[in-house]
């Protein structure tokens, strides 16, 4: 037995674009126990929810983060909807899952540039991120914001997209396939990096299962679980299977991400080819009295919003339950055994994302 | 060696191709229509200062001032979200494009809405009254409540009963000018 050693990784490291803290505990280089702390960056926005109305609570909730921002809006409105019987429009249920697919494709962009970026290979990163650019022009075309797009309401949404500019996306996100496969190709044939994914940080299927992994982390270790299942906004009229793999190494959870690009592409097509015409919103009269758990697949994974209202315009209580909340324990469980040099690279593959974890 | 080459065609494109990026500032950005730069009032002969835009605005960005006739914004508040736009009963106020340019200061925008009374009379309020209904003439119909932007007034055919909630009602006079039997007077 070698001798042991603590060495403390974050709040502030190189590769974390937010703050965590991990104990490290070391025998020579390799990680016995990882001690995670969190709480650098709590804004309190569930007790936010106190002094803000149900519907402007929807701007709050779009702000616990700038990734999966419209997802947060998206999630929590049908939470209300729900509480409230709101039958919202079919054509906003449609323009609802278009947003939210960009935002999957957005996320995952961004994450396999700052993926690049932990282990060294910078050009790669900005070839992510060029890409990534075209999906935020096409956020700004149609909801005039690029990262935080305030399009959700009770009830619908506040923007229309017009079929042209619908077919028009398709046609950009056809152009973009080529450019996206060369690029993604890197990731998941090249040698050296390969070299840094392939047979590092397991997670078996019963310990992803047990420890509650969701989102690509639990499906690259053989989790089938995805909460579009569920037939939320208009899933249930589009045809797909969640992506899954069964290796649970840090090239599973690259290659799951990768391949719900492209079915996220696939989702946007037949949306845009199925999409009705017809009214946006429906209009919403009175206070919510009730309680729902609405569960949404974000790009991370499965997020849960808890609202429970008393009748009144303020909620009682809303409760976010975010992705890397629930993956940080299976993130402990990969960095067991694992050499100190692949830590960054282990805490990356969740993709974290912090701000969304404190709230 | 494909293994080992992945990335060689990207690179090479890349060498020989023009720069993702542009020379911003020297080449000014494009913005498409929708963008999100910042609230602007387009007339400020439509505002009849109800206050509705400070009550939705989730920051607490913008403040009316009734009695000084002013309506102000501080800009470095302002999230850009738009609740404001959506609630404007009189449809004055719009997101356009320009962002806020950086400043050391966070003085508040102020905008001076001229002779206020006249304004609201011709906009169909009078002087930030109450509005009241003629229930002898009133056929119940509910056009009143239903445009009512702060949800202040119900009506209940059923029973022929048309009640105000006073503290809720802002004095805009939309219910007025909505009325097809013309029965709402703002007192």
């Amino acid at each position: 037995m070698g001798k042991r050693s603590v060495v403390p990784f974050g709040p502030h490291h190189p590769v974390l674009p937010e703050p965590i803290h991990l104990d490290l505990v070391l025998e020579d280089e390799t990680v016995i126990e990882a001690v995670p702390s969190i709480g650098y960056i709590h804004r309190g926005l569930e007790t936010l929810v106190k002094k803000k109305d149900y519907k402007q609570y929807v701007y709050v909730v779009e702000r616990i983060c700038g990734i999966c921002s419209f997802m947060h809006g998206m999630g929590y409105c049908e939470s209300i909807e729900h509480v409230m019987n709101v039958e919202v429009p079919v054509r906003a249920k449609y323009l609802r899952t278009i947003w939210a697919e960009l935002s999957r494709i957005h996320s995952h962009l961004l994450w396999l540039g700052l993926f690049a970026d932990a282990f060294g290979f910078e050009s790669l990163f900005m070839h992510s991120w060029r890409l990534r650019e075209k999906i935020l022009d096409m956020f700004e075309y149609s909801t005039g914001g690029r990262v935080i797009f305030s399009v959700n309401t009770v009830g619908g949404v506040l923007k229309d997209m017009p079929n042209e500019m619908l077919t028009k996306f398709v046609k950009m996100l056809d152009e973009m396939d080529g450019e996206l496969r060369k690029v993604t190709g890197v990731f998941l044939n090249d040698y050296t990096v390969n070299s840094r994914l392939r047979d590092v940080g397991f997670l078996t299927y019963e310990k992803a299962w047990e420890l509650g992994a969701v989102g690509p982390m639990g499906k690259a270790s053989g989790l089938n679980v995805d909460m579009r299942q569920r037939k939320y906004a208009a899933y249930g009229d589009l045809d797909f299977t969640p992506i899954t793999s069964n290796v649970g190494d840090c090239y599973a959870r690259t290659d799951v991400r990768i391949q719900e690009i492209f079915q996220s592409i696939d989702l946007i097509r037949q949306a845009v080819a199925k999409i009705p015409e017809g009214p946006i919103a429906t209009d919403v009269k009175g206070t919510p009295n009730g309680e729902y758990f609405m569960r949404v697949e974000q790009p991370r994974g499965e997020a849960v919003f808890y609202t429970r209202g008393n009748g009144s315009m303020y909620l009682d209580r809303a409760r976010i339950r975010t992705p890397t909340f629930a993956n940080i324990p299976a993130l402990l469980e990969t960095l067991k055994g694992a050499q100190l040099a692949d830590v960054p690279l282990l805490v990356l593959t969740i993709d974290p994302c912090i701000s969304c974890t404190e709230r | 060696m494909s293994k080992l080459m992945s990335f060689t065609g990207t690179v090479l494109k890349s060498l020989f191709s023009k720069p993702a990026t542009t020379a911003y500032p020297a080449k000014p950005a494009e913005y498409p229509e929708r963008t999100r730069g910042h609230v602007e009032m387009i007339d400020v002969k439509d505002c009849i200062l109800c206050g509705l835009c400070e009550k939705s605005c989730p920051p607490g960005a913008i403040k009316v001032d009734r009695n000084g006739g002013t309506w102000s914004i501080q800009r470095f508040d302002c999230i850009q979200c738009g609740y404001c736009v959506d609630k404007c009963p009189k449809k004055t106020l719009k997101i356009i494009p320009g962002y806020q340019e950086p400043g050391a200061e966070k003085t508040p925008e102020t905008l001076v809405v001229k002779d206020v009374t006249a304004e609201a009379e011709a906009a169909g309020g009078a002087k930030g009254g109450k509005p009241k209904a003629n229930l002898d003439e009133c056929v119940f119909c509910g056009l009143c409540a239903k445009n009512c932007p702060a949800s202040a007034i119900e009506v209940d055919r059923a029973a022929k009963s048309w009640k105000l909630n006073e503290e809720a009602c802002v004095g805009c006079g939309l219910c007025k000018t909505k009325c097809p039997k013309k029965c709402i007077e703002m007192e």
